[in-house]
């Protein structure tokens, strides 16, 4: 199963991004590559999609193949980006409300700009237990 | 294209076709001009401005203005084999690239270029396209390419045309659509008579055979053409009309299959220089009227004739109520299954021959989309649908569901249905194409192709109606199934959809596009596969998509490489490098080794194998290098990592350094250390002096001295990288044109391997010759004996910072004055121990050697460090370090002898004067000046001893500083130079002494001393040795003697018994214990004890056994092994102690009355009082006993030091105030005898009395 997580910030750059997948069966530098083009590809239609409803979850926007593209965007046009091979708009519904809040933590650090990379490895643990939780 | 555009290309596609079956001789009168009959008509099939009537089933006729016709040689006529038309579409696609190179379409494009293309940026695909579509012509489900009419072609010269007509339409002429039954073999047959001007035969004889002709053929369908009519000879300047004919030939093997059907061999002989050059202006005309005669009057009549016929046909089967309720019934006469079962079966559902109700049905339907009655078509291929549906004849109903769409589109019909209906062609094709399933493997190339038009039909209508996204889904489920050449086309395609959809999709824009650069590069169209990545280069760099950018840089690196192009291919290659940390060592290990392969291989260009003499070898590699350095500029190669920032230089200016660890001591402290010695330097430039503040600050070295640059290189990369010919790039400014910078500096080159994730710093070298101004400039590398690298060290000061500005500190400025030679000194101290003992003495050697060819003069020694003693004279060498301070060790050196030290003088701090040090302005003498004839010529040495006593136990730092300068004039700025040396030695405890004394009840004169011994080392014995008692301020001198009695002192707990004096006063004293001993301290008496000499008089402890004292042997041996304290180094030390433990003592009595309270202050003695007390000084002298054997004397009495090797000894110093202040009242009665007069005794003594009195 892949699952493949990415928050993109309002400039296009992804400033964090994890692989998500259940211990790794897949070569990973095979696919790294496709998630991200994937994912990328998708901004045109989430930017697009954002407009037609209040919400912030706007789940699923894209598919590839068998991959599908949820997104939600946060009031500062920060876009979460989940790839999935399955659908679960509830899980990814409640995983997005949850490393929302989360990354608006990490924004309250003076020090983190809105267009840099993630570093936190707090921030990186607590998502993967949200993954494990809810996907 | 807008929809009546793209109907209009769908109205040229799909045509009436015309055979045409020529003799072998009329098709030789063609091929006088090149061309065959068919290719010759062909340029007249476009038919304009007809305003032709039409009626078909309808009603009322409508008109048509303008048709078109196909004609084609009946061997032309068949669907070309899969492999031959794939391989017509390649060369398609191959020439595309082979023209378009040279366009300039493989540039890196940026946002905002491809945002506002503006010209068409596949211009080849439209070729492609309606090549692709005509490979897929003439198929057997479907009825618009099967022959409509025939032209059967006879020459004027046939001796008997009519037969000759008559017998040419035979099996073998026909098509094999025709033979094989799934066309009507029933076709419009017109007759024409090809008459050659050119030949033998007149017009006139030519003219009677066509009257004969029609009265026997009927009159409408026979035709006279005569061509060739041009007489003058070949090559007139006069026809310079445009050549018709460009596209519409055949292909050479369509060409070469027909005219060997006809039995003519070799057309190349045949061809006579331009097409048509054999046909005038009459010609042409004749030509087009016989297309328009024959279209017009003959053609288009028997197709109306023919729908009206079949419609009827169908419409008796077919429709009214009758016919619906057989169907419904599902009554259906038996298939006709003629073909064979298995493939055929699968995919089209059985066979049809063109007379079963469904092929006339089909027929009926393109005959009227041909006619262009789209109504009519429309409701015979809806019923048709039904019908194949029954049968599951899949590829027939998807052609009719594909007729069906377009048909629609043609009536601007509902937009959804057509929609529906390609979608089912769609469908219905890729399940005839994967027999085992959609998706699945194997695909059946040729079927595959149909569901991949219908999918190109439905793109095209959608991108008509400017519904451009909705177009990419089509071409994205043909592309599924597609090989790889098409699929990268198709998605190309729809790349460039979303580029022109609203608003633009960039992104998706990129991704597909990068898909199709992935198709391509998999069917090796390496070129395509490097325009569509580089497109799309400016969409995704520079935003941090690392695993893309890394995608891109790497496909592009190797395809670009595949090409020749090594220098394109080493710009992304190399950017690949540098941001691929990400990645696991593996694949970071294949990019180093393609960069490097290619690296390697453009180093290599142009280079011929084999051998070459050595002229033209250094020229090749020569040739490389420069190839290299053009693609690759140095500056770009990102490995290793240098880090600008840990940049430190080391030099030799005024200063220099004896060890690493000397550098390590802060300025401040170097320059606490050198104040004495140095002159007073002057104040530089302030504030105030303006411009001069902006001359460029230096550092200034020395030539033929080594300047070492630490450079911090970083790997990465988890490869391992090696780095070889490391070194500095400088530029000398006084260096003329044409002078090899090697006469002015010498470089050192270095080599390095890096492991993974190593960081290492590396020390460069280099060595200015000659005088000037130096500048260092970069540091150069090559990576894997490969690829050159270098970075530039940062010349320009920080920012804000003004030119001139002293913010960089000297070991960042990479800028050098250098001064001529001056001499050098390098220093060593030998025999300098690493860890000692606390007050250990120790004697060491310092050597200075002066390395550099000048001499020097002037040498002065200063430190700070109170243990550091510098020796008097070089006879202080003799001897082992403790021996040589014994008594009698040393002979008389007469001050005035060679080189001895002068006296100890300091500089006063506000005068800068030198004035003689005065034992108590100073705690000790800091600055040794050697004499004024001291020099030291060029590589010479000097040799000279050092006293080193460790203080309190910890780390003992000793810095100092040699101070000299050049001999004769200076003429640089320099005018003298420091060595800084630096050490620390590890001080461990030894030793803690306490003295007391006490009143000796038995005698007056006498104290008892009790000397309390405590080891604090937790593993070293150690044996006390020597006790002396020093002279006193007073000088008056005690005298020491063994407690010849044992005392009656009581025992603290814990305390062992005291040791009896004398034979047990021999210590050794074991690790962590404690111990006592007595002694007896008798006042004044100059001379009269053993061991006394000028400053203290001192007693040899003996060991346990040796029963006797030190004190009552004065015989030689025993005053040689006394410790000389009248040694100058061992005064010098002792002074330094006291003047240590006495500041020591006011310290902590001033915290002590910080700390007290003014109320309660004691009412203790003053100050003054305390002072005047007498106090008594010891001195104890231990040594460390290495083991037993070493420290304990045999009984012989030998000396029980100097043998044991190398022995180390130490000295303590302490006090005790002297009994006088702690005594009680005591008298004192002297006199003759007891018998005598007390009383006056005790008047004399009064005054005594009160005076101790007043002591207590």
């Amino acid at each position: 199963m892949t699952t493949y997580f990415a928050i993109v910030s309002r400039e296009d750059s992804p400033i964090y991004e994890a692989d998500l997948s259940v211990a790794g069966k897949k070569d990973k530098e095979e696919t790294s590559h496709l998630h991200q083009f994937i994912l990328h590809a998708s901004l045109d239609i989430v930017d697009e999609r954002m407009w037609d409803t209040n919400n912030m979850h706007i789940k699923v926007v894209d598919k590839f193949n068998e991959l599908f593209v949820a997104a939600y965007v946060t009031a500062g046009r920060t876009r979460l980006l989940l790839l999935c091979d399955t659908r679960n708009e509830d899980g990814s519904k409640q995983f997005f409300q949850e490393v929302h809040e989360l990354y608006l933590k990490v924004l309250l650090n003076p020090f983190q700009g809105v267009n840099t990379p993630i570093m936190t490895p707090s921030f990186d643990q607590r998502v993967r237990n949200l993954a494990r939780k809810y996907l | 294209m807008r929809p009546p555009e793209l109907k209009n290309w769908l109205r040229g596609i799909y045509t009436p076709v015309v055979q045409v079956i020529p003799t072998t001789d009329a098709e030789a009168i063609c091929l006088k001009n090149g061309l065959t009959f068919a290719e010759t008509l062909r340029p007249f099939c476009n038919l304009r401005n007809l305003n032709v009537p039409i009626r078909t089933a309808g009603e009322h006729a409508y008109r048509l203005q303008d048709f078109k016709i196909r004609i084609l040689n009946a061997k032309n006529i068949e669907q070309h084999a899969v492999e031959v038309a794939e391989e017509q579409l390649t060369q398609i696609v191959s020439q595309a690239a082979e023209v378009a190179t040279d366009e300039g379409w493989s540039k890196e494009k940026q946002i905002g270029e491809l945002l506002n293309m503006r010209r068409d940026p596949t211009p080849w695909f439209t070729k492609y396209q309606s090549e692709f579509l005509n490979a897929l012509t003439f198929s057997d489900h479907e009825a618009f390419d099967h022959p409509v009419a025939c032209l059967l072609v006879v020459p004027s010269t046939d001796p008997d045309p009519v037969k000759t007509f008559l017998d040419l339409y035979s099996t073998h002429n026909v098509p094999t659509l025709i033979r094989e039954g799934i066309a009507d073999p029933q076709l419009l047959k017109h007759y024409v008579l090809l008459h050659d001007m050119q030949s033998d035969v007149t017009l006139e004889r030519a003219e009677q055979v066509f009257i004969e002709m029609k009265s026997t053929l009927g009159a409408g369908s026979c035709q006279l053409v005569a061509i060739n009519s041009r007489k003058e000879p070949e090559g007139d300047s006069e026809h310079v009309r445009p050549d018709l004919w460009g596209d519409l030939c055949d292909p050479a093997w369509q060409r070469a299959a027909h005219l060997s059907h006809l039995g003519i061999d070799s057309p190349e002989e045949l061809r006579m220089g331009k097409n048509g050059a054999q046909l005038t202006e009459d010609d042409l005309v004749t030509l087009d009227s016989l297309v328009k005669d024959f279209t017009i009057k003959v053609m288009l009549p028997y197709m109306e004739n023919r729908v009206v016929s079949l419609n009827q046909q169908v419409t008796d089967t077919r429709k009214g109520l009758k016919n619906q309720l057989k169907s419904f019934w599902g009554y259906r006469k038996e298939k006709p299954k003629s073909g064979p079962e298995g493939q055929d079966a699968l995919a089209g559902g059985g066979h049809y021959a063109y007379n079963s109700p469904e092929s006339q049905l089909r027929i009926l339907a393109d005959l009227a989309f041909l006619l262009r009655d789209y109504e009519l078509a429309l409701s015979h291929y809806r019923l048709l649908a039904a019908d194949y549906k029954a049968d599951k004849a899949w590829k027939r109903f998807a052609g009719v569901q594909e007729a069906m769409g377009l048909t629609l589109f043609m009536t601007d019909g509902a937009r959804r249905e057509m929609e529906i209906c390609f979608d089912s062609a769609f469908q219905s094709y890729s399940r005839c194409a994967s027999p085992n399933g959609v998706g699945q493997s194997p695909v059946d190339m040729g079927m595959a192709r149909y569901s991949t038009r219908s999918m190109l039909f439905l793109s095209s209508i959608f991108r008509s109606h400017g519904m451009f996204r909705d177009a990419t889904l089509p071409l994205m489920r043909a592309s599924y199934q597609e090989s790889p050449l098409r699929a990268a086309l198709l998605l190309e395609q729809s790349a460039y959809c979303y580029l022109h959809s609203q608003p633009q999709l960039l992104r998706k824009f990129g991704f597909h596009m990068v898909l199709a650069g992935q198709r391509y590069n998999s069917c090796h169209q390496r070129w395509h596969a490097i325009r569509a990545y580089t497109t799309v280069l400016g969409v995704y760099c520079s935003k941090g998509w690392a695993y893309i950018e890394e995608h891109l840089h790497f496909a592009l690196g190797r395809q670009v490489s595949f090409i020749g192009d090594l220098a394109g291919s080493v710009q992304y290659l190399v950017k690949l490098l540098g941001a691929c940390s990400h990645q696991p060592a593996a694949l970071q290990a294949t990019y180093l080794r393609e960069f490097l392969y290619v690296m390697q291989c453009l180093s290599e260009q142009g280079r011929p194998g084999g051998d070459m003499d050595p002229a033209a070898a250094a020229a090749a590699a020569a040739a490389g290098a420069a190839a290299v350095a053009a693609a690759l500029p140095a500056e770009d190669l990102p490995l290793p990592e240098v880090n600008l920032e840990r940049i430190h230089v080391h030099f030799h200016d005024h200063r220099s350094y004896a060890s690493p660890s000397a550098v390590q001591v802060g300025e401040e402290v170097w320059s606490q250390v050198e104040a004495p010695v140095v002159p007073v330097a002057q104040a530089g430039p302030t504030w105030m002096d303006g411009n001069k503040a902006t001359k460029e600050v230096t550092n200034t070295c020395v030539a033929g001295e080594e300047i070492g640059v630490d450079v911090e290189l970083c790997n990465r990369l988890q490869v391992q990288i090696e780095v070889s010919q490391v070194r500095l790039l400088c530029a000398h400014e006084g260096r003329a044109e044409g002078e090899p910078i090697s006469d002015y500096v010498e470089v050192q080159e270095e080599a390095i391997s890096l492991k993974p994730g190593e960081s290492s710093l590396l020390r460069l070298r280099l060595r200015p010759l000659r005088e000037g101004v130096l500048r260092i400039q970069a540091v150069q590398w090559v990576l894997c004996s490969v690829a050159p690298g270098c970075k530039r060290f940062r010349q320009d000061p920080p920012e804000g910072a003004r030119p001139g500005d002293r913010a960089t500190p000297p070991h960042k400025r990479l800028v050098f004055t250098v001064v001529p030679p001056l001499p050098r000194v390098e220093a060593k101290l030998e025999g300098l121990p690493s860890v000692m003992f606390e007050g250990e003495i120790h004697r060491c050697i310092l050597e200075l050697s002066n390395v550099a060819r000048p001499a020097l003069q002037n040498i002065k020694l200063s430190t700070t460090s109170p243990g550091l003693l510098c020796g008097h004279c070089p006879q202080e060498l003799k001897g082992a370090p403790p021996g040589c301070l014994e008594v009698g060790a040393q002979e008389e050196v007469p001050p005035e002898s060679c080189g001895s030290l002068e006296r100890a003088v300091v500089r006063d701090p506000y005068t800068g004067e030198i004035v003689p040090a005065a034992p108590t302005s100073v705690p000790f003498d800091s600055v040794f000046v050697f004499p004024p004839g001291t020099v030291l010529e060029g590589e010479a040495q000097l040799r000279w001893p050092v006293w080193i006593r460790s203080g309190a136990a910890g780390l003992l730092a000793l810095n100092l500083v040699v101070y000299y300068e050049p001999q004769g004039a200076c003429p640089g700025p320099i005018k003298y130079r420091v060595l800084r040396m630096g050490a620390q030695i590890q001080v461990n405890p030894s030793v803690r002494a306490e003295a007391q004394l006490s009143p000796c009840r038995g005698d007056l004169q006498r104290h008892l001393l009790n000397v309390h011994l405590q080891s604090l080392h937790p593993s070293q014995q150690f044996r006390v040795r020597q006790l002396s008692c020093l002279r006193s301020t007073r000088q008056e001198l005690w005298q020491l003697a063994p407690l010849s009695s044992p005392d009656t002192l009581e025992l603290a707990p814990g305390e062992q018994k005291p040791t009896p004096p004398g034979g047990a006063c021999g210590v050794p004293l074991t690790p962590s214990s404690q111990s006592r001993l007595l002694f007896h301290l008798t006042k004044g008496r100059e001379g009269a004890a053993a061991g006394a000499s000028g400053a203290a008089s001192s007693l040899h402890l003996e060991p346990a056994g040796s029963g006797r004292g030190g004190a009552e042997d004065a015989d030689e041996e025993a005053a040689a092994a006394m410790v000389d304290m009248d040694h100058w180094a061992v005064v010098q030390f002792l002074r330094r102690a006291k003047a240590q433990h006495l500041a020591d003592q006011a310290a902590k009595q001033r915290s002590n009355s910080l700390t007290r309270r003014p109320s309660i202050q004691a009412a203790g003695p003053s100050q003054e009082e305390r002072a005047d007390r007498e106090q008594v000084e010891l001195v104890l002298v231990w040594e460390v006993g290495a083991d037993g054997s070493a420290g304990v004397a045999s009984p012989g009495g030998e000396r029980a030091l100097s043998v044991a090797g190398p022995a180390r000894m130490g000295v303590h110093f302490m006090h005790s105030n002297s009994l006088n202040a702690e005594a009680p009242l005591r008298c004192v009665l002297e006199g003759p005898s007891p018998h005598r007069c007390a009383a006056a005794c005790w008047e004399a003594r009064a005054p005594t009395l009160r005076l101790r009195a007043r002591g207590l």
